[in-house]
């Protein structure tokens, strides 16, 4: 008897993989635009940290070791000698935060795709 | 779809088959409804129920277990559903006694009840569902799972995550209550 009132409720199972479906979109969407943002903030990271560590090499000389190495193979016999004073001449902060932010972008722009296809291949 | 079990239809979605999700919604959402309704009393709030349930399953696919039942994981979750909006609706029957009794009435034996004749001899709907609705509301969702859904004993203890013994006592009790109920309706007036 208790089954004898049940009762089915057409339509019900579409519905609810449809709402399912609208919050999984938000939830990408919403991941979308986080990444899209990271993106474009460690876009605008690099293009900063790019001229601040190229003002930092013209200052500190390391140009100029550069092109003493390739100007004299003889500067080669005193290679320690060189690749120390390059190296003390290096804006190693700089170049860090240059490659760190470059990952950043690398990977966020990467998770931005791979949302865009998951989307495309949801819908 | 349809041959996987509940079991392959969650490692499938696991491995990234989102369609997998929609067969598990396709196959018990109906069971859900017809459980929530009968829980509810009201059409449009067991739809609701239907869906935050399979929503609330969906985010947290993640955290279940496997080697266990998703029909009764998605039932504990209906049921649960369920009791907040009856709380809401401060509409709830809830017996605080159940669990303390349920050592004793484990043994009591049961020979005069007849879940079937109870149900099957009253044709009035109504009186059932009223019937239903006189009970505590735990006893209503043993009934419900057990002369509803089918389940088993055992189901229904990991979908009200309470011991068999306390399942199988709530659901005497409720056959108790439901007869005398039915039978005080049938009885001649004076």
């Amino acid at each position: 008897m208790i089954k004898d009132y049940n009762q089915t409720l057409p339509g019900l199972e579409q519905d609810t993989i449809s709402k399912i479906q609208s919050i999984r979109k938000h939830r990408i969407f919403m991941r979308q635009t986080g990444y899209g943002l990271l993106s474009l903030g460690s876009f605008a990271g690099i293009i900063a940290s790019g001229i601040y560590v190229k003002d930092i090499l013209l200052t500190s000389g390391s140009f100029e070791y550069f092109s003493l190495l390739f100007s004299d193979v003889k500067t080669l016999a005193y290679w320690k000698e060189l690749s120390l004073s390059m190296a003390e001449s290096l804006p190693f902060l700089g170049l860090a935060m240059l490659c760190g932010i470059g990952a950043l972008f690398l990977w966020s722009a990467m998770r931005t795709t791979q949302l865009q296809l998951f989307k495309k291949a949801l819908i | 779809m349809e041959n996987l079990t509940d079991a392959q239809l969650i490692a499938l979605y696991a491995e990234g088959n989102h369609k997998a999700f929609d067969g598990l919604i396709n196959r018990h959402s109906q069971a859900i409804y017809r459980f929530t309704l009968k829980l509810l009393g009201n059409s449009d709030e067991a739809r609701d129920a239907t869906q935050e349930a399979f929503i609330k399953a969906w985010k947290h696919i993640d955290r279940f277990d496997t080697s266990k039942n998703f029909k009764t994981w998605i039932f504990s979750i209906a049921k649960n559903g369920a009791i907040d909006k009856l709380r809401k609706n401060k509409s709830v029957n809830f017996s605080s006694l159940d669990d303390e009794k349920n050592i004793f009435d484990a043994n009591i034996p049961d020979d005069q009840l007849l879940p079937n004749e109870i149900f099957e001899r009253n044709e009035n709907i109504e009186i059932i569902k009223n019937a239903l609705g006189s009970i505590p509301f735990d006893q209503k969702t043993v009934i419900l799972l057990h002369n509803g859904e089918e389940m088993t004993f055992e189901e229904i203890s990991e979908v009200l995550s309470k011991p068999m013994n306390t399942v199988k006592s709530q659901y005497r009790r409720a056959l108790i209550s439901l007869r005398k109920y039915i039978e005080s309706q049938n009885a001649p007036k004076p």
